[in-house]
């Protein structure tokens, strides 16, 4: 059933984007109210796949992504009505779309593994908080590089609707940092419960793991490029641009194809 | 009027800063375009109106001389040929080139509608013009309207309340690059009109720190006291480049003061620290390839144009008021020169109908000879009332048609009254 909520959500989400690119519909669809609608549809879907379960489905892939789908939605509701941020809420609800779109194609049911530890929850959690920053942070940048191409090319005419340069780094600096810092905390306490889980798989095969890892480095040089050779604006958007879609691929083949982040059902 | 009031030029309306930079003559050269213009038989009454936004040349040429020549005279003492920039050339007479000299000198022709700097240019270009005896009672009349119009304009509509000013412009493109800014610093290199504006608008928005660089350091000096800013050396500026977050140039050096080559290493010691350089000069003076640079952001005068287009709506109302204002201006003002312009050829008529009265007396000087002085008196007298009471009514239609502007009927009375050509 909540996959029923989440795509109806999706396409809620979808509409008065769509509508946005036709002028004809934006009157019909441009209003908030959509994205309420959508909002209450995808609360509806998290809620009912954990009255399921009867627990905080946490190890679910879908939930987990709709979760981090939800986070987005919220941030850029929050951000739409504020002055210069209407398009960065825009870049965050298409994002969202984009991830609530791939918790649809992950496996259907949860882990049936007995994951009673309490370090498995907090690794997923921590993991999905991090993605979600990665997520604002790769909104942002994508605004910087845009915003950044008009100041350039000088097209200047209603600019000053969009947020300043200066602006979207420094935001784009304490997102990246912060989810920098989830990621780095899922991953250890992930290391950590592996360590301590009998039957968890973190074997040479499980290319997932170490393709985060990758991701995880990109970042870590991204970061220590910022604090110490003074990497910001441009060169700092385009590292977390290319970070983000980085780990949006190494995701979307965990769940596309191994249909688990371990290869194992989890 | 002994000619045709022409206006001829280039603005941002026509034509990009690059081709208005080349056409831009420096105050110091105008005297002598002046001249040059009057050597040419071009115009004896001139004046010449060289802006960042525009360079527009004001003349009373003689009547066969044609506005075209007057065109290709501008573009060629700038090295220029009509076929290559003759298109964005504009050329206005008679009431047309009135109209647009009271739009120019009320902002209603600006880049920035309402702005009030491009009225004290006007009356620089005109204080120049009479000081070098270019201007003349036509031209004297035009602009002297000119800027009582533009004074009126400014109070009588809310023109000058709905507008972006350059200085605001300058802050909103230092503002959408860094952010608010406090503890910001700025360098201003020059002490161009815009330059200053922007600089004190920067201040009034925040900025930290002013550092105020000019050809002759007395003059930075003093600016800098203004602005309660720092001065320093033009040659010296690196250091400065390095450090500060703004940098304006206003100047009228006429080159590049800022090439890519000698930015690119200080870019590289701001360690991707962004740069905001706006060039309010024209000719430029920082090197357009700068903006290739990382994190340098470079603007120019027409940048401040794209911006200066918010709040259009409320302007274009005002600019609407203004231009009720304007029609009826240029109505009186014409009216006023075609009456002008006729005086001398109603003195004319005058002098030809005594010229006759005279004759006449001289043919009857045999008869009036033998009469009493007191009765030649009162032929005299007779005579000259009689020519003045037959001249009146002509003479009025004359003054008629000139006010109300109607120049082919004054024309036909005025060939009826007096022998030859007259304009």
């Amino acid at each position: 059933m909540e996959r029923l909520l989440y795509a109806t959500a999706a396409l809620a989400y979808a509409a008065p984007l769509c509508a946005a690119l036709l002028p004809r519909l934006r009157e019909r669809l441009g209003h908030v109210g959509w994205w309420v609608a959508g909002l209450g549809l995808h609360g509806a879907g998290l809620v009912a796949a954990t009255v399921l379960l009867q627990r905080v489905p946490l190890d679910s892939m879908t939930w987990g992504l709709a979760a981090v789908s939800l986070a987005v939605v919220g941030t850029g509701m929050a951000v739409r009505g504020r002055e210069q941020l209407e398009l960065l809420g825009r870049i965050l609800l298409g994002l969202a779309v984009g991830l609530l779109a791939l918790s649809l194609l992950g496996p259907e049911e949860a882990s049936d593994r007995d994951f009673k530890t309490i370090w498995f929850p907090v690794h997923a959690a921590l993991l999905f908080a991090g993605f979600a920053l990665l997520a604002l942070s790769f909104a942002l940048s994508s605004l910087f590089l845009w915003v950044r191409r008009r100041l350039k090319l000088r097209r200047l005419q209603g600019i000053a609707r969009l947020p300043p340069l200066e602006t979207l780094d420094r935001y784009n600096f304490r997102s990246l940092v912060a989810g920098f810092l989830a990621l780095t905390a899922g991953m250890t306490v992930g290391g950590m419960w592996a360590a301590t889980h009998p039957g968890a798989s973190l074997g040479g095969q499980d290319l997932t793991v170490y393709a985060t890892l990758a991701v995880w480095l990109w970042y870590a040089a991204g970061l220590h490029l910022r604090l110490f050779a003074g990497w910001r604006g441009h060169l700092a958007a385009v590292f977390s641009v290319v970070g983000f879609s980085a780990l949006s691929l190494v995701i979307s083949v965990a769940v596309v194809v191994s249909r688990s982040w371990h290869g194992g059902g989890t | 009027m002994n000619g045709r009031l022409v206006a001829v030029g280039i603005s941002h309306h026509t034509a990009p800063v690059q081709v208005r930079e080349r056409l831009a003559m420096r105050e110091n050269a105008i005297p002598g375009a002046l001249r040059e213009l009057r050597h040419a038989g071009l115009g004896d009454e001139a004046v010449i109106l060289s802006t960042c936004n525009r360079v527009e040349l004001y003349a009373l040429t003689p009547p066969e001389a044609d506005p075209d020549r007057v065109a290709a005279w501008l573009l060629e003492r700038s090295g220029m040929s009509a076929r290559s920039a003759g298109s964005r050339v504009y050329r206005l007479h008679s009431q047309e080139a009135v109209r647009h000299l009271f739009r120019v000198a009320s902002s209603l022709d600006s880049m920035v509608v309402g702005e009030p700097q491009i009225l004290a240019q006007v009356k620089a270009a005109y204080r120049l013009s009479s000081d070098h005896e270019a201007a003349g009672p036509t031209l004297r009349r035009v602009m002297d309207r000119a800027l009582a119009v533009a004074k009126r304009v400014r109070t009588e509509t809310a023109i000058a309340r709905e507008t972006v000013s350059v200085g605001r412009a300058g802050v909103e493109l230092a503002r959408q690059v860094l952010g608010e800014l406090d503890g910001r610093s700025a360098l201003l290199i020059g002490a161009g009109a815009h330059g200053k504006l922007v600089a004190r608008a920067l201040l009034d928005y925040g900025l930290g720190e002013l550092i105020v660089a000019n050809r002759t350091f007395e003059r930075a000096a003093e600016l800098a006291r203004v602005f309660g800013g720092t001065a320093a050396p033009l040659d010296s500026i690196g250091p400065w480049l390095e450090r500060v977050d703004v940098v304006l140039t206003s100047t009228g050096a006429g080159r590049l003061l800022v090439k890519r080559g000698e930015l690119a290493p200080v870019v590289r010691r701001r360690r991707h620290r962004s740069l905001v350089m706006i060039d309010l000069s024209v000719p430029r003076n920082i090197d357009p390839d700068v903006n290739e640079l990382g994190g340098v952001y470079r603007f120019d005068i027409d940048d401040l144009d794209q911006l200066a287009q918010t709040g259009r709506a409320a302007r274009d109302e005002a600019a609407r008021e203004a231009e009720l204002i304007i029609a009826e201006e240029v109505e009186r003002t014409w009216r006023l020169l075609q009456v002008e312009s006729v005086r001398s050829s109603i003195g004319e008529v005058v002098r030809h109908a005594e010229a006759l009265r005279q004759a006449e007396l001289a043919r009857a000087g045999r008869v009036l000879e033998g009469l009493h002085p007191e009765q030649r008196e009162a032929v005299d007298a007779m005579t000259r009332a009689l020519v003045k009471k037959v001249l009146h009514l002509p003479l009025t239609q004359v003054r008629t048609l000139a006010e109300q502007g109607d120049a082919e009927s004054l024309r036909t009375v005025l060939d009826a009254l007096l022998p030859g050509d007259h304009e």
